[in-house]
C-alpha cells in the first residue's frame, strides 16, 4: 500500500511537473488583426477618469487643457492672415464626455460653481456645455469571442455590451460638428465659415499621439476649403493672384493634455490695480458668477512662467526644423539677455533654446537631453521659421503664449517668424536698391558701384532725418547721464550733429508748406517745424505729462456690457462698408466723376456731392474703426503684421555704413546692406515676439520716452511698434562684450517690466518706482502720442517725422518703376493714414493742453505727487514749450495739406497714369491725396478724441492759436480759391464742403461762412439803391476792368451775369473769397472784351452760397 | 451531419477511454484480471470498432455516419503495472478526392495499476489507476500544435449486487501546445485543461451458459475544459483570461457479451452545456442524438 501510494505521488507530481514544464513553454500565434487599421480607437476611461499625474492628496479632477495649433496651410493660402501656419489657440480647460455615438469635448468651466453646501446654489438643471464633438462608436476591442466566450487570436470590434459599458471609442476625428477654425478663436468660425466651405475633412496619416502615461492625446486634421466669393468680408481675405485657387487647405492640429503638481502660485490682478498703468504684462481673464452677490464677476491671473521653476530645468524653445542656420545664434544672446533679468528679478527661472529637431539638417552638435517633441504639441515651446513665402498674406511676426487658464502659468509658447515678410523684405529691398540704390551716392562716383566708393570708417550715408537724428542725441544724453558725464547738453549737441545728413526737407512739398507757414528759416532745417524748446526741464516735464494722455479705448473695455449688434455682424458690416469706400476711391482715382454727368452748381449736383461728403465721413469712420478692430484682434493674439511699406522705409531711410573691406574702408555693397537690415529685423521681430512669449504687451509709449532711451535706440522697449528704421538703423555690437544697456537687447521698460512680473517682492517694489512710460493696445486708438509706427517724442517731431514719410516715399508707394508685381489696393488706406493720423496732435491741442490744460495737468501732479508746486505764473512759463511745440505740429498739419493741395500735375500728377498697351497702372495719381486733404482739412471732423470727448470740429475753425488762425484763413482761401490742379469736378468741391460746415451751429465763427457770401439783386434799380449811383457807376467805368468800388470806406466787386439779369456785389473784407472770384472774373471779362466769357464757377459760388444761406422755406 | 462530425471528434479524442469505461467496464475489468493472470509480460490486446450515425438521417447520408477503428494493447510489467498503448483511426464516408477517408486518432500510452480497497463484507471498491500520455498523431491534434498531453485518471468500481456494476472515474488532462491560439483566422484558443468525470452503472441481465451475457447499462459524464490565456489584455483585467467550458453527455446501450467479443448498441447525446451563451441542455435532440454500434474484442 506504502509502495502504491509513493508511486502515485510521484506519478502525480511527475504529471504536475511535466504540464507546469509544459505550460510555460507554450507561445502565442501573432495577432490576426482585424480591425482597420485608419480607425482610432480610445479607451473611454483614459479620458473620462481623474488625472492620475497629480497626488493622491490632490483634488480629484478629470479635466484636460486643450489647445489647437494650424500647423501647416497649402498655398496660396486663401484664408491669408486669418488662419495661417501657427496660429493657435488659447489653452482651455475641458472635460471629455461620451455619448452615443459622439465624443464631446465640454467647457470645463462653468460660470457658476455648483456647492454642495448650498442649497441655493444647486445646478441640477444646468446642464453641460458641449464646445464640439467629435462622431463615432462604442466598441470593445477584443480577440474575437463567440457567444460562450470562446476566444481567438483574431482581434476585431464588439458592441454586444450596451454602448455605455463598451470600453473604447472607436474615434472619427475628423468629422466633428465644429469647424476647427473656430477653436483658434471664436470669430475666426465664423469668419472663415462665411468665406469658405469645408469640403473634406481627413485625419492626417500617423498624426494621432496617445501617451497614457504622460496623458497627452494629439492628432492632426486636414480640412480642405471651398472658397466663397461673397461681400468685402471675404475678398479682404483674398488678393487678386490667388483668385485662381479655389480651395485651401489647413491643418489643425488637436492637443489634450494633464499636468502634474505645480507649486505655482497664481496672482490675481485687480481691476484697476497700479501695476496696470505701469506694465503690461497679459492676463488670464476668467469670467464666473460671484457666489456671494450673484453678479457676473471677473478674475484676471497674471500671465507667466513659474518664476520658481529650477534653473537646472530651463524653458526650452526648440528650434523647428528648417530654422535658418544663420539666424540661430541671435537666441542664445536673446536667452542670456533674459536670463540675467530675472537672476536680477532673484527668479530661478530660465531659458534657453536648442537645436534637437534638425539632426538631419546637420546641425553640428545635439545638445544633451534632447527631445524631439511635434510641433503643435502644447507642453514644449518651438522657434518656428515659416518658410513658405504665400501661406500668409503679411505676417512678420507671431509670439502666443500659452497659460492653464486655472492659474494663469504659462506652460508653453511659440516664437514664430514669417518668410513671407523676411521674403517681401528682401524682395522689396532688392527691387528699390536696383532702382533707387544710387540716389544718394556721390556725383563723381555715379556709375561706381557702392562696395567700391571708399568712405571714412564710422561713417554712414542715409537721407537725412533731423527727428532720428533728435533721438540719437536723447540717447547720448541719458548714456552720458549714467555714466556720470559733465557736460551731457554738449554730448547731445555733437551726437544731432555728427548724426545729421543731408536734409529731405528741401523737396517741394515742404517748400510749399514754408511758403503758406509763411517760414522765415532757413531751407532744409528742421527748426523752421520743430521749435528748440526754452527750458531744459521741458524734457522732464514733457515726460510727466504722458501718462495723463492714455486713453482707453471703451468699446475694449471688458468690464461694461452694451447693447449692441455682434462683434462679427458690425465686423462683416464694416467690411462692406469698407468695400464701398475702396471701390468709390478706385474709381475716382480711374478718373470718374463721383458726382454724376450733371452740372455742378445744380440742386442735384449739390445734393450729390452731400450725399457724397456724407459718404465720405461715414467711410472714414468706419475705416479708422475697421483698423481698430483688426489692430486690436491681431495684438490681442501677439500678431506682428507686416506692411510691406516698413521694408521700402527700412531700407529708404535706413543708413548705409562704411565697413572695411580687406583693410580699406568703402561703402556696404547692396547685398551686404540688404542682409545687415534683414538680419536686424529678423532679431528686432524675434526679441518682440519672446517678450510676447514672456507676457510682455505692446509698449507704445517706448517711442517718446527719452528719457529712458540709449544711444542707437529709439525705444525705450522692443514691445512698441516703430517706425522701421529701428531695424535699419539697428547696431549690432554685442552685449556679450559688456554692453548690457546696447540697443540690441531688452529695452529699460522690457527690463523692468520682466522684474515685476518674475521679481521678488523687493525688487517689485523697485519697479513700480519707476518712471518708465507705458501703454498699450487698448490706448492706440485715442491716445494721442501712444501710437505705433510713429517716430518722434514730441507732438511736432512726430507730425514731422510722418509728412517726411508721406513726402520721401512718394516715388514707392505712387511709382510703378521697378516692382516686378504691384499691389496698388492698399493705397488708399496708406494714404488715409498719413493725412487723418496726424490730425491727433491737433487734437491734443483743442482737447487737452488748450485753454490752460498743461498748466492744471502739471499743477495737479505736483500736489498728488508730493512735487514742488508753483505758482500759477510759472505754470504758464512751463507750458509755453509745450503749446509751442504743439501748435507748431497743428501748423504743420494745417500747412502739410495746403502743400498737397498745391502739388502741380506737372510734379506729382493727379491722374493715374496707365500703360497704354498692357493697361497696368504706371503712376498711380494724387487725387485721393487731395481729396483726402480737402476733407480734412475743410470738413467737420467727427472727433473721438477720449472716452469722454466726442464732438465735431473743423481745422479750419479751431486751428489752436491766433498764428495758425492766420495760417488756416490762408490755406482756407487757397483751397476755395479753386485754384489748383485737379479733375474739373473737384475743382469746386472744397467750396461746396465749407459752403455746408460753415452753415451748422457746429462751427465757432459764424461769420465764416459769409467768405463766400454774394449779394444779389435782381435788377439795376435794386443795386443802385443799396450802394447808390456813385457806386455803381464807378464800378461800371472802362476804366475800372476789376469792376471794385468802395462805400462807406469798405472794398466791394461788382459784376452782372447777363444770362440771368443778376447784379452780384461782394465785400472784400467779409467775403474775400467771394471778392476775388468776382474781381477776377471780372479782369477776364473785361480784358478779352468778350461776351461768352465762362461764369460757371461764378454760379456755382452763388450757388453753393445761396444754397445753403437762402431760406426758402418750412 | 457537421454536427455529427464535430461531436465525434471532441468524443473520440477525448473520451474514447470514457466510452470504453462506460460501455465496457466489466469487460474491460475482467481483461485487466486476465492480464493478471497471464505469465511474464503477458499481453492483451483489444480491437475496437464503432458506428455513430445520427438517430435521423438526412438524405446526405454520408455526412451522417463515421466509423472508429481502434486497437488497445495491455501489457503487465508487475503482479500491479500495466503499460498500454492505443492507437486509432477514424473511417470517414466523405472525402476529398485523392484524400483518404481514414484519419489517425491520438496515440496514447500509459501504466495502469490497480489499488483495490477492500469494503468489508465481501465487498470490494475496484480502483484503476491510471497515467497515460496523449500523442498528438491525430490530424486535429497535429493542426493544433499539440505537443503531448498527460493524463491522469482514477476509476472507482463498485458491485453492489451481483450483476450490477457501478462506476465512477475522474480525470485530468494537461494538453501541451506550440501555440495557444490555433491556426486560422476565426480559430479558437487551443484547450490547456480538459477535466471531468464521469460515472455508469451497467447491468447482467442475462447470462447464458455459454451463448454470452446481455447487459444493459448507461452513463453520464462532464467534462470541463479550459482554453488556453489569451495573448494580451484588450479591454479589461480579465480579457486575457482563459475560459472554462463544460460539455456533458449521457447513453444507454445493451451489450452482448460473448467469450472475447462484446457488442453494443447505444443511444447516446451530448454537447456544450452553455450555447451561444446560455445554458442549453438537451435530454434528446433529433439532431444531436446518435446511435452507435461497437464491437470489440479482446485477445
Amino acid at each position: 500500500m506504502s509502495k502504491n501510494n509513493t508511486m502515485k505521488t510521484i506519478a502525480f507530481l511527475a504529471t504536475a511537473a511535466t504540464a507546469g514544464l509544459l505550460a510555460s513553454c507554450v507561445d502565442h500565434r501573432p495577432i490576426r488583426n482585424g480591425l482597420q487599421d485608419e480607425s482610432v480607437y480610445l479607451k473611454k476611461v483614459d479620458l473620462t477618469a481623474n488625472n492620475p499625474l497629480v497626488g493622491d492628496d490632490a483634488p480629484a479632477d478629470d479635466g484636460w487643457l486643450f489647445k489647437v495649433t494650424t500647423v501647416k496651410t497649402s498655398a496660396p493660402n486663401v484664408m491669408g492672415d486669418v488662419i495661417f501656419p501657427g496660429l493657435e489657440s488659447d489653452l482651455r480647460y475641458v472635460k471629455f464626455r461620451f455619448q452615443e455615438g459622439a465624443l464631446q469635448v465640454l467647457d470645463g468651466r462653468s460660470l457658476q460653481e455648483d456647492r454642495a453646501d448650498d442649497p441655493n446654489d444647486d445646478l441640477a438643471t444646468q446642464a453641460e456645455r458641449v464646445m464640439f464633438e467629435f462622431t463615432g462608436g462604442h466598441v470593445d476591442v477584443k480577440l474575437r469571442e463567440s457567444l460562450d466566450g470562446e476566444r481567438t487570436n483574431f482581434l476585431e470590434e464588439n458592441t454586444e455590451l450596451p454602448w455605455r459599458e463598451r470600453q473604447q471609442f472607436k474615434v472619427d476625428f475628423e468629422n466633428t460638428n465644429m469647424e476647427p477654425a473656430s477653436q483658434l478663436l471664436w470669430i475666426y468660425g465664423l469668419y472663415a465659415n462665411l468665406c469658405s466651405v469645408p469640403t473634406a475633412s481627413h485625419l492626417v496619416p500617423d498624426s494621432v499621439e496617445w501617451d497614457a502615461e504622460a496623458q497627452y492625446l494629439s492628432f492632426t486634421i486636414d480640412v480642405t476649403y471651398q472658397m466663397n466669393w461673397i461681400g468685402w468680408i471675404c475678398t479682404d481675405l483674398l488678393h487678386l493672384y490667388e483668385r485662381d485657387a479655389q480651395t485651401g487647405n489647413v491643418q489643425y492640429r488637436f492637443a489634450f493634455f494633464r499636468r502634474g503638481a505645480t507649486d505655482f502660485e497664481p496672482q490675481v490682478i485687480e481691476e484697476k490695480a497700479l501695476v496696470n498703468k505701469k506694465y503690461g504684462a497679459f492676463q488670464s481673464s476668467s469670467t464666473f458668477r460671484d457666489h456671494d452677490s450673484g453678479l457676473v464677476g471677473n478674475t484676471n491671473l497674471l500671465h507667466r512662467w513659474n518664476p520658481k521653476r529650477p534653473s537646472d530645468d530651463p524653458v526650452v524653445f526648440y528650434f523647428h526644423e528648417g530654422f535658418p542656420e544663420n539666424f540661430k545664434p541671435m537666441y542664445a544672446r536673446i536667452a542670456g539677455e533674459t536670463n540675467r533679468v530675472m537672476e536680477e528679478a532673484g527668479a530661478t527661472l530660465r531659458f534657453d533654446f536648442k537645436d534637437c529637431l534638425n539632426q538631419e539638417s546637420g546641425a553640428a552638435e545635439i545638445p544633451e537631453n534632447c527631445e524631439r517633441p511635434t510641433y503643435g504639441d502644447p507642453r514644449y515651446s518651438f522657434a518656428i521659421w515659416h518658410h513658405s513665402i504665400d501661406t500668409t498674406t503679411g505676417l512678420l511676426g507671431y509670439g502666443p503664449s500659452v497659460s492653464d487658464p486655472r492659474t494663469g502659468e504659462i506652460i508653453s509658447a511659440s516664437l514664430n517668424l514669417y518668410n513671407v515678410g523676411m521674403d517681401r523684405y528682401r524682395f522689396y529691398i532688392e527691387d528699390y536698391l536696383n532702382q533707387h540704390g544710387g540716389l544718394l551716392k556721390p556725383e563723381a562716383d555715379a556709375d561706381t558701384a557702392w562696395e567700391e566708393i571708399a568712405c571714412d570708417e564710422g561713417s554712414t550715408v542715409a537721407p537725412g532725418d533731423s527727428v532720428r537724428c533728435r533721438l540719437e542725441g536723447e540717447g547720448a544724453f541719458n548714456d552720458c547721464q549714467s555714466d556720470g558725464g559733465e557736460d551731457c547738453a554738449a554730448v547731445r549737441s555733437q551726437t544731432e550733429l555728427e548724426c545729421t545728413q543731408a536734409p529731405r526737407l528741401n523737396t517741394q512739398l515742404f517748400a510749399e508748406m514754408r511758403r503758406v507757414m509763411e517760414s522765415t528759416g532757413a531751407d532744409g532745417s528742421a527748426d523752421d517745424f520743430v521749435p528748440q524748446p526754452a527750458r531744459a526741464e521741458f524734457r522732464n516735464d514733457y515726460h510727466k505729462v504722458l501718462p495723463e494722455l492714455r486713453y482707453g479705448y471703451p468699446a475694449w473695455n471688458r468690464f461694461v456690457y452694451r447693447g449692441d449688434t455682434s462683434a462679427f455682424q458690425q465686423l462683416q458690416d464694416m467690411e462692406e462698408t469698407e468695400g464701398e469706400f475702396k471701390q468709390t476711391m478706385q474709381t475716382i482715382m480711374d478718373g470718374e466723376n463721383p458726382f454724376g454727368h450733371t452740372a455742378l452748381h445744380t440742386r442735384e449736383a449739390i445734393e450729390s456731392q452731400l450725399s457724397f461728403t456724407q459718404n465720405m465721413r461715414d467711410w472714414k469712420k468706419n475705416h479708422a474703426e475697421l483698423k481698430n478692430m483688426k489692430d486690436f484682434l491681431f495684438a490681442s493674439k501677439s500678431i506682428y503684421t507686416f506692411d510691406p511699406n516698413d521694408a521700402i522705409n527700412a531700407i529708404a531711410l535706413g543708413a548705409r555704413r562704411c565697413v572695411d573691406h580687406d583693410g580699406s574702408f568703402t561703402w556696404e555693397s547692396d547685398a551686404e546692406y540688404r542682409d545687415r537690415i534683414v538680419e536686424a529685423v529678423v532679431f528686432n521681430v524675434a526679441i518682440h515676439e519672446f517678450g510676447h512669449n514672456l507676457s510682455l504687451r505692446h509698449n507704445f509709449y517706448g517711442s517718446v520716452d527719452a528719457k529712458h532711451m540709449h544711444q542707437g535706440q529709439v525705444s525705450a522697449s522692443v514691445m512698441d511698434y516703430v517706425s522701421s528704421w529701428e531695424e535699419a538703423g539697428a547696431d549690432s555690437a554685442d552685449p556679450e562684450d559688456g554692453d548690457t544697456t546696447h540697443h540690441r537687447t531688452w529695452g529699460d521698460y522690457d527690463q523692468w517690466a520682466l522684474k515685476w512680473i518674475y521679481g521678488t517682492e523687493s525688487v517689485r517694489e523697485e519697479a513700480m518706482s519707476q518712471d518708465l512710460l507705458y501703454c498699450t493696445d487698448e490706448h492706440r486708438i485715442l491716445s494721442p502720442l501712444c501710437r505705433a509706427h510713429d517716430l518722434g517724442i514730441t507732438p511736432a517731431q512726430i507730425t514731422l517725422n510722418a509728412i517726411e514719410r508721406y513726402d520721401w516715399l512718394y516715388n514707392l508707394r505712387n511709382r510703378r518703376a521697378y516692382r516686378k508685381f504691384w499691389d496698388t489696393s492698399g493705397y488708399v488706406g496708406q494714404v488715409y493714414g498719413s493725412m487723418y493720423d496726424i490730425q491727433r496732435m491737433w487734437h491734443l491741442a483743442l482737447f487737452d493742453w488748450g485753454g490752460g490744460g498743461v498748466q492744471e495737468t502739471l499743477k495737479r501732479l505736483d500736489q498728488v505727487g508730493g512735487g514742488d508746486v508753483k505758482t500759477d505764473q510759472e505754470y504758464d512759463e512751463v507750458a509755453t514749450d509745450f503749446y509751442n511745440d504743439v501748435s507748431a505740429a497743428v501748423s504743420m498739419n494745417i500747412a502739410f495739406y495746403d502743400a498737397v493741395i498745391n502739388q502741380p500735375a506737372s510734379f506729382r500728377n493727379y491722374q493715374t497714369e496707365f500703360d497704354p498697351f498692357y493697361g497696368d497702372i504706371l503712376r498711380v495719381g494724387i487725387i485721393i491725396d487731395k481729396l483726402f486733404s480737402t476733407l480734412a482739412f475743410m470738413d467737420l471732423q467727427d472727433v473721438y478724441y477720449s472716452p469722454n470727448v466726442a464732438t465735431y470740429v473743423s481745422l479750419w475753425d479751431a486751428p489752436f492759436g491766433s498764428q495758425n488762425l492766420a495760417l488756416s484763413q490762408r490755406v482756407l482761401d487757397n483751397m476755395l480759391g479753386a485754384n489748383y490742379d485737379t479733375f474739373a469736378w473737384f475743382k469746386y468741391y472744397a467750396l461746396l464742403i465749407f459752403a455746408s460746415t460753415s452753415n451748422t451751429n457746429l462751427v465757432g465763427s459764424i461769420e465764416t461762412k459769409e467768405r463766400i457770401a454774394i449779394e444779389r439783386f435782381e435788377n439795376e434799380m435794386e443795386m443802385r439803391e443799396a450802394y447808390g449811383d456813385d457806386a455803381y457807376d464807378f464800378a461800371n467805368a472802362p476804366d475800372n476792368p476789376q469792376q471794385t468800388f468802395v462805400s462807406e470806406g469798405e472794398q466791394f466787386v461788382y459784376t452782372y451775369l447777363p444770362d440771368r439779369n443778376w447784379h452780384l456785389v461782394a465785400r472784400k473784407s467779409r467775403s474775400p473769397v467771394s471778392y476775388q472770384y468776382l474781381r477776377e472774373y471780372n479782369e477776364s471779362l473785361n480784358a478779352g472784351a468778350s461776351d461768352s466769357l465762362d461764369n460757371y464757377g461764378l454760379k456755382i459760388l452763388l450757388a453753393y452760397y445761396e444754397y445753403f444761406n437762402n431760406f426758402v422755406s418750412f | 451531419m457537421g454536427r455529427l462530425f464535430s461531436r465525434l471528434v471532441v468524443l473520440t479524442a477525448l473520451l474514447l477511454p470514457g466510452l470504453v469505461a462506460a460501455q465496457g467496464l466489466q469487460n474491460v475489468q475482467d481483461a485487466a484480471g486476465a492480464a493478471k493472470k497471464g505469465e511474464i509480460f503477458p499481453v492483451t490486446t483489444l480491437l475496437f470498432v464503432q458506428h455513430r450515425q445520427l438517430a435521423v438521417v438526412d438524405d446526405d447520408y454520408a455526412n451522417d455516419h463515421m466509423t472508429v477503428w481502434a486497437v488497445r494493447a495491455q501489457g503487465r510489467l508487475t503482479s500491479d503495472l500495466s503499460v498500454f498503448l492505443t492507437g486509432g483511426l477514424l473511417q470517414r464516408f466523405v472525402a476529398e478526392e485523392g484524400e483518404s477517408p481514414f484519419r489517425l486518432l491520438d496515440s496514447r500510452i500509459g501504466l495502469a495499476w490497480r489499488t483495490p480497497v477492500d469494503l468489508g463484507g465481501g465487498k470490494k471498491l475496484g480502483i484503476l489507476n491510471e497515467l497515460s500520455v496523449f500523442l498528438p498523431t491525430s490530424r486535429n491534434s497535429q493542426l493544433q500544435d499539440m505537443i503531448v498531453a498527460p493524463q491522469a485518471r482514477v476509476q472507482f468500481m463498485l458491485q453492489p449486487i451481483k450483476g450490477m456494476t457501478v462506476a465512477l472515474s475522474p480525470r485530468f488532462r494537461y494538453r501541451a501546445h506550440s501555440f495557444a491560439e490555433r491556426a486560422g483566422l476565426n480559430a479558437p484558443m487551443n484547450i490547456q485543461i480538459d477535466t471531468g468525470i464521469r460515472g455508469g452503472i451497467d447491468y447482467t441481465a442475462v447470462r447464458f451458459e455459454k451463448a454470452g451475457s446481455i447487459g444493459v447499462g448507461a452513463s453520464t459524464g462532464t467534462t470541463y475544459v479550459r482554453k488556453y490565456d489569451s495573448r494580451e489584455s484588450f479591454t479589461s483585467e480579465q480579457s486575457d483570461q482563459g475560459v472554462w467550458l463544460q460539455v456533458y453527455d449521457w447513453e444507454a446501450h445493451v451489450t452482448y457479451s460473448v467469450s472475447m467479443f462484446n457488442f453494443a448498441v447505444s443511444v447516446e447525446q451530448g454537447g456544450n452545456v452553455l450555447r451561444n451563451g446560455v445554458v442549453n441542455t438537451f435530454f434528446t435532440q433529433r439532431d444531436e442524438t446518435e446511435l452507435v454500434f461497437s464491437a470489440f474484442a479482446m485477445f
